[in-house]
């Protein structure tokens, strides 16, 4: 039986063991192995909220936190899947422009 | 028959494998004396979390009279009842083990002075009115060549039984869920100036251990059998999974922290593990 897998309120990464709050809102204090989020400690004494987290982490670069928990073969963190969608975008408008641009001459 | 000495070996195995998860306490700052409130407050500093413990007395082998504090890396004993112009022997330590040992004058006025080590052994001569001097009782002899002296009183015999430290299990056994113990000890490990992940995992059983111990305040979520415990002195929290293994183990800055926890109050009795 596969189980079940449970995400990150920070980054989104879907691979934590347990929920991150359990239905009494206790933490789990599972450290996210992507981006570090500790729920119980980051946000309940840092105060910082998933979000906050998310923009700091991604501001340094989203590299993967855990040192013994490897990542995933197919992981890539939210930021650069985003980068990776927007180069692409432009790239496609770069050549649809061109494509244009020939039609004409 | 061979069940038995399987059972021994296994025994010392386990011992020995236990015997190098733990480290040992040291203190990183010389004892002080300073006189207190009718007393004596004798303070010292260790490099890790741990008791707070003296006993004291006017003969370096007979410490009869005790004083405790709290758990931290910041110790405060009392000692209560000293009387002036005479010459205590101290020994300070954690709850299981000692850590220093010393002289502690008290002069004509009440001022305490502190000297490491017990030097010269011999007694204090006798004052005009002094108490009933104790008599000087030597290590019962039974402890270096197996053959009995007079037999001492059974509360002398019990002074000189050094108590033994608890070793920690191996990581695997007390550590919930081992690839995120390095993250969790680079993140608060620190807070117990742990020097491996290892030792921070040992602190964290040790934590345990006092907890129930101690009766330290703890609380049970019903909802994921997580266990809270909250040290207020030392200010120290930890969660522990339904079968006794540690989630973290690190000491919040918000006030408020062990309040907002979830659960209800539970005594060590009660305890599944």
């Amino acid at each position: 039986m596969p189980k079940v897998k449970h995400t990150c309120a920070a980054c989104g990464f879907s691979g934590l063991r347990a929920p991150q709050r359990s239905s009494s809102g206790g933490a789990s204090h599972e450290i996210c192995p992507a981006c570090g989020f500790e729920p119980g400690y980051t946000d309940d004494d840092q105060n910082i909220t998933p979000a906050q987290w998310k923009k700091q982490w991604e501001k340094a670069g989203s590299t993967w936190f855990s040192k013994g928990t490897p990542p995933p073969r197919a992981w890539k963190p939210a930021a650069k899947k985003t980068a990776a969608k927007k180069s692409a975008a432009v790239r496609k408008t770069k050549t649809a422009t061109k494509k244009k641009s020939g039609k004409k001459a | 028959m061979t069940d038995w000495i399987r059972l021994l070996l296994l025994t010392g195995l386990i011992a020995l494998t236990c015997s190098g998860t733990s480290s040992a306490v040291e203190l990183t700052d010389a004892v002080s004396a300073t006189r207190k409130d009718g007393g004596v407050t004798l303070a010292w500093k260790t490099d890790t979390l741990c008791g707070t413990k003296a006993a004291y007395g006017t003969h370096p082998e007979l410490l009869n009279k005790k004083a405790d504090g709290a758990l931290g890396l910041y110790h405060e004993v009392t000692l209560a009842d000293l009387a002036q112009d005479k010459v205590y022997f101290v020994r300070v330590g954690t709850a299981r083990h000692w850590l220093a040992e010393g002289r502690l004058t008290i002069s004509k006025d009440g001022t305490p002075s502190w000297s490491a080590g017990f030097g010269d052994t011999k007694p204090e001569p006798a004052k005009a009115e002094v108490e009933p001097k104790p008599t000087p009782r030597p290590l019962p002899k039974i402890v270096e060549d197996g053959e009995a002296d007079t037999p001492p009183p059974a509360k002398v015999k019990q002074e000189t039984k050094q108590p033994v430290q608890p070793r920690a299990p191996p990581t695997q056994e007390t550590w919930g869920y081992m690839p995120s113990l390095q993250d969790h000890y680079e993140r608060h490990g620190k807070d117990f100036r742990c020097t491996s992940a290892d030792d921070y995992a040992a602190k964290a059983w040790l934590f345990l251990q006092y907890a129930k111990h101690k009766s330290l305040p703890m609380k049970w979520d019903d909802s994921d059998g997580t266990l809270r415990i909250w040290e207020p002195t030392s200010r120290a929290f930890a969660a522990f999974n339904r079968d006794g293994t540690t989630k973290t183990f690190f000491r919040p800055n918000s006030s408020t922290y062990w309040s907002r926890q979830p659960g209800r109050l539970i005594k060590p009795t009660e305890l599944p593990f």
